[in-house]
Formats: C-alpha cells, sequence, structure tokens
C-alpha cells in the first residue's frame, strides 16, 4: 500500500527546506506529520461501488462548521464530547419553526412547556417549574443571552432579540456544560449561529389563524452583501397577535367561582421587534441585536385580577459585541471579546383598588452587564489541543416592585428593591490528546467566581473511541453548576416574593455513554444511557413572611413565595434517535428519551419524551412536504395546587404538525407555505407553579393555521 | 453527520487547515453536480485540474495541497455516478496554458491564489474548451472566474459569477443558485 505523494512530498520539502527556513521549515513538518497523521483516512482506493455519490451529501451541511458550542471551536459533532444535535436553517425552514422554542421542541431529548408567562425548554426530563431558561444557557454565535436577574424573559419565544431569519444554525448541547460555559449551562446549551452574508434580499410575511379567526402576522427582511472587503448582514422581524380565546376551568370551580367560567378572550395580545446587524472585515467582527416583546397575561397569576388588561408583561433585549480573531501562526489562534448588554424586565398585575387591595403592581428588573474575554488555542502537532481562556462580567441590577398604593399591611409595596454591582469571572481550561488514529481525550476544568455567590471548579472529563468508520463512542463525566439568580436571592417586592439570601449554589453531575453508528450513506443511528445527579435545586415554597400571623390564624393572602434548595435527585435514562437523509426522498430524524427519578412525584418530569420531523420532495421537486410532532408522557403537577384539585398531573400529550411549501414555478425566488400546527387538535397542558392558583395547569395553543409568503432575491 | 465526518476527515489529529482543504475539494466537487450538463462535459470522468503558477513556490505548494486533498476526496467519492481524476495544471503563460488546457481536457479548473494577475487568460481558455473555472478567492471570482468556494472566518459560502458560468458550458441548477451569491 503505497504512502499518500503529498505526505512523502511535504516531508521531503520539509528536510530540503529546513535551512533556509526555519519557521517555514516547520509549517512544512507540520503539514507533513499531519498527512502522515492521517494516514489511516488515505485508504487505496475503494470500488466505485462502494465510493459515496456527493450527489447525496447536503451542500448547506457542506457549507456549516459543523458545530462549535462544545469545544468553543468548529468540530464535527460527531467527534464532539458531548450529546449534540444540529438544527441547518434548511431544517427550521422545511418544517416552519417561528421560535426558537419551536424548533428545539422537536429535538430529540428536549420538551417545551409553558406556563402563560413564557415558554421554556426541560432537557431530559429535567424541566423545573418557573425555571425562565435560567438552567439552559442561550447564545448567539457564542454570545451569552441569559442576564442575571432572571426574573422575565426566557430568550426561547418571540423574546429572543433575533430574528429567526438571521438563524443559519441551532446547535444543542444536552447536558451540563459548566467545564465550558459555567454556571448557565446546567441543563445544556443552545447556540444560535447567525447566517454568513451572502449578498441578496429576503423579504417574508406569514400569517397564522386559530379558532375561526385571524390571530397574529409576522414580516421580516433580512439584507446581506459585500462592500470593500466589508460583509454586512442585516436583518429586521416585526410580530403582532391579537392573543387566543382561552377557557381555564379551574377558576369556574373556584371559590368564589369566576362567573364567566373561566372564559379569557384576547387578554394575550401582544407584539414584538426583533433585528440584528453584523459587520465583519478582515479579522473583525462587530454585531449587535435588539429586541422588544410585550403581551398581555390571560391567566391572572400571582391572585391577580382576572380578564384585566393591566396584566401584562414586557421584555428588551439589547446586545453588542466585537469579536477579533487572528491565527497568529498556524499553532497558535487569539480571540479577544468585548461586549455589552442590557435586558430589561417589566411585569404589572392589577388587584382591587385600595384600601381592599394592592391596586397595580408592578415589577421590574434590570441588569446591564460589560464582559470581555479573550481565548487562545494551540494545536501542537502531536495531536494536542490546548484552548485556554477567561472572560470578566461587570453587572449593574437593578430590581424594585412599585404599587399605586401600599396595600400589603406587612410590608409597602416598594420598600425592599434591590440595587447591586457585581462582578464575575469564568476561567477555563480545555484539553484534547488524540491517541492514535481513534481515541481522542479531552479534559475540562472551569473556574467560575461571582463576587456575590462565591466561586467554584468544575471539571469535564471524556473520551471518544472510533473503532471504524461508520462507529462512534463517547464516554462522558461532566459537571455542572448554577448559582442563586439574583431574583431568587434578594427579590423582594412586598407583595409576593421574600428574599433568601442562604441559598446555595446547585450543582449536577452527569456521566454518558454515547454511540453513534452510521448506516448506509444516508442514516445516523444514535444511542445513549446517562446519569444526572443534581443536588441543591432552588425551587420556588409558600412561607409566612415575618411579621406574618401564626401558621393557623393566616389567611391564603398572608402566604410568600421564597427560592429555596429544595431537592436532590437522581435522574438516569436513555435515548435513541435516527437521523435520514436519503436524497429528496426523505430527510429528517426520530428520537425517543426514556427516564426515570428516583422522586416520581417531582413536578412536570416526564418519563418519555419522543420527537420526530421528517420532510420530502419527492412527489415533486419544487414541492416539499413536512411533518413533525412531539410527545409527553403524564407529568405531576405542583403539590401546592393539584391538592386543590382533584387531578394530581397532566395527562400526556401529543401534538404533530404539517407544512407544505412550493418554490413557485417561473417565479424564481417566490415560495409560498401553508401549515398546519396542532393538526390533531390535541390538548396538551402543562403544569404550572404555585403563584398561578387556583390554576394547576394550562393549556397549550390550539389547531393554528399557518400561511406565508418569502421572496429572496 | 457521520457520512460528512468520514468524508472530511478522521477523528485522528488532523489539522484544522487540513481538513479545510479537503473540505473545499469536497465542496467543489459538490456544487459541480448541480451542473445539469456535467454529463455531457465530463466524458466518463470527472477532471479536475489544479492550476498553479509554474515557478512561484507559493503556488506550487497550494497546488499541491489542493491536489493532494482533492485525489484523497476524489478516493472515496464518485459525482453524478462518475468517477473523480485530479491533475495539477502549470501556468506559464497564456499560449502555453491553453495548449495544456487542450490536451488534459478538464472538466473543472481550481484557480490557485497566485493567478490573480492571469484571470482573463485562465477565463478565455475556459470558455474555449468548457472547463468550469473555480478559485477560492472572491476577487477572482468578480474578475471573471465562474465559481468561488470562500472561506470567511469559520464559515464557507459560494460566489457564482452566472454570466462567465454559462460562457464555460454550465447549466447551474436554480437549488445551487438560491445558496450561493450570484453575480449576474
Amino acid at each position: 500500500m503505497a504512502k499518500p505523494d503529498s505526505a512523502l512530498r511535504a516531508a521531503r520539502t520539509a528536510t530540503f527546506e529546513s535551512h533556509r527556513s526555519p519557521w517555514r521549515a516547520g509549517a512544512l513538518a507540520v503539514a507533513a506529520a499531519v498527512a502522515l497523521a492521517t494516514w489511516p483516512a488515505t485508504a487505496p482506493a475503494k470500488d466505485q461501488d462502494d465510493r459515496i455519490d456527493v450527489a447525496t451529501l447536503d451542500l448547506r451541511s457542506l457549507l456549516d462548521p459543523e458545530v462549535e458550542a462544545v469545544g468553543l471551536r468548529e468540530e464535527r459533532a460527531s467527534g464532539a464530547a458531548a450529546s449534540v444535535f444540529v438544527l441547518s436553517a434548511e431544517d427550521i425552514r422545511r418544517h416552519g419553526f417561528r421560535t426558537l422554542e419551536e424548533a428545539l421542541r422537536a429535538v430529540p431529548g428536549l420538551f417545551a412547556y409553558a406556563d402563560g408567562l413564557g415558554p421554556m425548554v426541560g432537557v431530559r426530563g429535567l424541566g423545573l417549574l418557573g425555571d425562565r431558561s435560567t438552567r439552559l444557557l442561550v447564545m448567539v454565535d457564542g454570545h451569552p443571552l441569559n442576564d442575571s436577574v432572571a426574573m422575565g424573559g426566557s430568550r426561547l419565544g418571540r423574546d429572543l432579540p433575533i430574528p429567526m431569519a438571521a438563524v443559519r444554525r441551532i446547535e444543542v448541547v444536552k447536558g451540563p456544560v459548566g467545564s465550558v460555559y459555567g454556571p448557565t449551562a446546567f441543563a445544556g446549551a443552545v447556540n444560535v449561529v447567525t447566517a454568513s452574508a451572502s449578498s441578496g434580499l429576503e423579504l417574508a410575511a406569514l400569517g397564522e389563524g386559530a379558532q375561526g379567526a385571524a390571530r397574529a402576522g409576522e414580516v421580516s427582511a433580512l439584507g446581506a452583501g459585500d462592500a470593500r472587503g466589508v460583509e454586512w448582514l442585516a436583518t429586521v422581524a416585526g410580530y403582532r397577535t391579537r392573543g387566543l380565546d382561552w377557557t381555564f376551568p379551574e377558576y369556574a370551580r373556584a371559590s368564589p367561582p369566576d362567573p364567566a367560567g373561566g372564559r379569557v378572550t384576547g387578554r394575550d395580545a401582544g407584539h414584538s421587534l426583533q433585528s440584528y446587524a453584523r459587520l465583519s472585515w478582515r479579522d473583525l467582527t462587530v454585531s449587535g441585536s435588539c429586541g422588544r416583546w410585550r403581551a398581555g397575561v390571560a391567566s391572572a397569576p400571582y391572585s391577580s385580577l382576572l380578564r384585566d388588561d393591566r396584566n401584562a408583561l414586557e421584555d428588551r433585549a439589547c446586545f453588542a459585541q466585537a469579536v477579533f480573531s487572528r491565527a497568529l501562526s498556524p499553532e497558535f489562534t487569539l480571540e479577544l471579546r468585548g461586549s455589552y448588554d442590557d435586558a430589561l424586565h417589566q411585569g404589572s398585575f392589577a388587584y382591587p383598588p385600595p384600601p381592599d387591595g394592592r391596586g397595580t403592581i408592578s415589577d421590574h428588573g434590570r441588569d446591564r452587564w460589560f464582559s470581555a474575554g479573550a481565548r487562545a488555542t494551540w494545536d501542537a502537532h502531536s495531536g494536542t489541543r490546548v484552548l485556554v481562556g477567561t472572560d470578566g462580567e461587570r453587572h449593574d441590577t437593578a430590581q424594585r416592585a412599585s404599587g399605586a398604593a401600599p396595600g400589603d399591611p406587612l410590608r409597602p409595596v416598594g420598600e425592599a428593591s434591590i440595587d447591586r454591582t457585581f462582578w464575575t469571572l469564568h476561567s477555563y481550561l480545555l484539553l484534547e490528546q488524540a491517541l492514535g488514529s481513534r481515541l481522542v481525550l479531552h479534559a475540562g476544568l472551569t473556574f467560575y467566581a461571582h463576587e456575590l455567590f462565591g466561586s467554584r471548579l468544575t471539571p469535564k472529563l471524556a473520551a471518544v473511541w472510533r473503532p471504524t468508520r461508520s462507529d462512534i463512542v463517547k464516554a462522558i463525566y461532566s459537571e455542572g453548576f448554577r448559582p442563586p439568580t439574583v431574583s431568587e436571592a434578594l427579590f423582594d417586592d412586598g407583595a409576593t416574593y421574600v428574599a433568601n439570601r442562604s441559598l446555595r449554589p446547585e450543582t449536577v453531575r452527569s456521566l454518558e455513554l454515547a454511540y453513534e453508528r452510521r448506516l448506509g450513506s444516508a442514516a445516523t443511528l444514535s444511542a445513549s444511557v446517562f446519569q444526572n445527579t443534581y443536588r441543591d435545586l432552588i425551587g420556588l415554597a409558600s412561607v409566612l413572611p415575618p411579621g406574618a400571623p401564626s401558621p393557623e390564624q393566616a389567611v391564603p393572602s398572608d402566604f410568600r413565595l421564597t427560592a429555596m434548595n429544595l431537592a436532590s435527585l437522581r435522574l438516569r435514562g436513555g435515548e435513541i434517535g435516527l437521523r435520514v437523509s436519503w436524497r429528496d426522498l426523505l430527510q429528517g430524524w426520530a428520537g425517543l428519551s426514556v427516564q426515570s427519578l428516583d422522586r416520581p412525584d417531582q413536578p412536570n418530569f416526564p418519563a418519555l419524551t419522543g420527537s420526530f420531523a421528517l420532510s420530502s420532495r419527492a412527489l415533486w421537486r419544487p414541492l416539499t412536504l413536512s411533518v413533525n410532532g412531539s410527545a409527553l408522557s403524564a407529568r405531576a403537577k405542583d403539590p401546592v395546587v393539584s391538592s386543590l384539585d382533584a387531578s394530581a398531573r397532566v395527562g400526556p400529550t401529543f401534538t404533530l404538525g404539517a407544512l407544505g411549501s412550493i418554490e413557485v414555478p417561473g417565479a424564481r425566488g417566490l415560495s409560498l407555505e401553508l401549515g398546519v400546527e396542532n393538526l390533531l387538535g390535541a390538548r396538551r397542558a402543562d403544569p404550572v407553579p404555585g403563584q398561578f392558583a387556583p390554576l394547576s395547569e394550562i393549556d397549550g395553543p390550539p389547531t393554528t393555521l399557518r400561511a406565508g409568503v418569502r421572496y429572496r432575491y | 453527520m457521520v457520512l460528512l465526518a468520514a468524508l472530511v476527515g478522521e477523528a485522528a489529529p488532523a489539522r484544522g487547515d487540513d481538513l479545510s482543504t479537503r473540505r473545499q475539494a469536497l465542496l467543489l466537487l459538490r456544487v459541480l453536480v448541480y451542473d445539469r450538463n456535467l454529463q455531457a462535459r465530463a466524458h466518463g470522468a470527472v477532471r479536475v485540474a489544479v492550476v498553479f503558477r509554474a515557478g512561484d513556490r507559493r503556488s506550487e505548494e497550494q497546488g499541491e495541497e489542493m491536489a493532494a486533498a482533492m485525489s484523497e476526496v476524489a478516493r472515496q467519492v464518485v459525482a453524478a455516478g462518475l468517477p473523480v481524476e485530479v491533475l495539477r495544471l502549470p501556468y506559464r503563460d497564456a499560449a502555453d496554458f491553453e495548449a495544456r488546457l487542450a490536451a488534459a481536457a478538464p472538466t473543472c479548473l481550481y484557480v490557485c491564489d497566485a493567478l490573480r494577475p492571469a484571470v482573463k487568460e485562465i477565463a478565455r481558455a475556459a470558455r474555449q474548451h468548457a472547463a468550469l473555472a473555480a478559485t477560492a478567492s472572491r476577487e477572482m471570482v468578480n474578475a471573471g472566474l465562474a465559481l468561488g468556494v470562500v472561506r470567511s472566518g469559520l464559515r464557507w459560502s459560494l460566489v457564482v459569477n452566472l454570466p462567465v458560468a454559462r460562457e464555460e458550458g454550465a447549466d447551474l441548477d436554480a437549488e445551487l443558485l438560491e445558496i450561493a451569491e450570484v453575480i449576474r
């Protein structure tokens, strides 16, 4: 078996040239070493029948780096030291996903739930009520969006500041990634990779109808180009909804009963504006985004008045960042980042006017922070890769409540507020060492320090073994931790929350064994088993504040919510998935995740989650037909509120969506789409936390018809 | 994913640049399949000629690296059912190049960066011999080559000079033109 000519030539050239230029000779020697190191890949020519036809490969996938979120560098998802799922822009377009939450709902192992204040996503069975994405890191091109106050937006719905039109790829890392990203990546991480600046213009107009009426509309525009070496991309999207008609039977059964039977019409009307822009010049990329989302709240949480337009939420999030990345040598790359973020959340809730009630109470939370970081990557000749970096953040947080009148007999509204300035420091070291051509070992260590909540070291160990060209085995040990959010530890609005300054950080230890096998050139089968051990999980509990009557004498309105370290859990599970890419005939994936918990009464824990998304252009090439669905087993309700109701669980759910899109023949760039969400009209109820009492569950959206037109120039 | 991984490189300690060149080679072959005239132009095999400037050591190295990567990929794939052949083609001057091109009869040219000053001559020869001329440089596509497989940071993009591609005998599918940046 002859060695590849390139390797021999490179080795020869390195020898002859070494006396002229040590630097260049070194580079050539590296090339030779690499060519020789990859020798197993340079196998003798296969018979033509065994070769893969490049026509079967997805061009868009080839254009993309496959995943960046796991090791902070471009690498193949299959070789990354984590369980990774990647959604491409083509996947998003084929299935008509309009929010991040809709896209993540289709990812095997993830499940979406909502409580009327916003969408949330759970990972492998962990989906704490009222979580607000404080355990799922959401990033845009590696820039974290989660704020430290964490009283409002989850950044998974319309409160994501960037339009979906700007998304090129969504990378999902399942399991704790604390050794890379620090505290928020407790359950997993989602990295939204923005589109490249291919010159052109894309316009879209989309509409939604449900319950026999037009309900929502969206318009978006994206432009990109290249001028004098500067690549630019800008996009903006606007969305408006009239809201839906909801019925909350539990209000009709409450005491006193709601005379209208719990029917609420159009109180969740809302609108959003999202924008994103990016400029790239040589090694420098500057980007910025701003989004605003405002909507009414139909479900009247915190014992507020039902059917009152003052019940509303508003989220604003903006960021600007500059990234300078340069390869200083073939082995050494340096990246510098600086950014500024501003996240604002406001909520208002209506109560009877004083002196009988509290009037209108408004909660206001804001987190503004500067961050700066540096990251260096060294690729040694011997298959060693070292990545070291540090990020510092300086936060200025404010949180307060205000009311029309001090209605709380225990503590006047607005008396307690938070104004805190603090810093965090996040330093990390990631090591990779290839042992031969089949095995790569990974190790990571993060030091995270929070001025208010202390510091912590988080390790990670992994091995990725490729016994054959078709098989990959991964063994992963990782940890994660999450300090309390500012809201959980310090918020005290005098009406509904009491601070708890003695909260301890949550921790998780995760063990996973994953296997992936390529089945021919058209399919990939994956399977994994995992165990996550959680300690000191933080949740909300009902307590009596200082000065309140004794429990025997207290009435329900005397109780307040406070965050506490409530649970330690051990979760074990397995996941199986299949991804298919068979020319135009069938594209998509399906997955099933089964998990068990040592405390099966844990609220919102599903023992089984499943999802699939399939599409085909087999009937006619301009026509794409797609179908996607997700399933959840029954979940326990919050015991605080389920005791008021005969049912302690919400039932299993299965929702189905379908979409057809056609590229209009003869009209280049013009496409039309028509789809249905919740095609079967299934009831999809999610449990809600205690502050929604007397509600213990909230239904998902009804059958919704979607139509749209897109034009690309 | 695994399929792409297998083609782009093994789990061995392959370096980023090595992977990058192989990915570029694979992308170029993938794009060629979008040419509806490929079967007619290829005459039984897709021949890719890597063109470098003779006597320019840097260009020769780049050509060598690309040809090696292309050969590596060609061992493992076919393009629309056709085998892929790779050859290296030096550029000395326009007349010599045209003679070599006529003899080699490639389906596609991959033009190395150092040949920027000779783009017009190469494009003219490519037109005459119905060879689709590709490059890694956006500027060279603007200057008259048909196809760019361009890397910017971690991202790849495609640039198609549509009038030039048509003159070189290619009939590119609309799906490619949707994905690529098109110069009309």
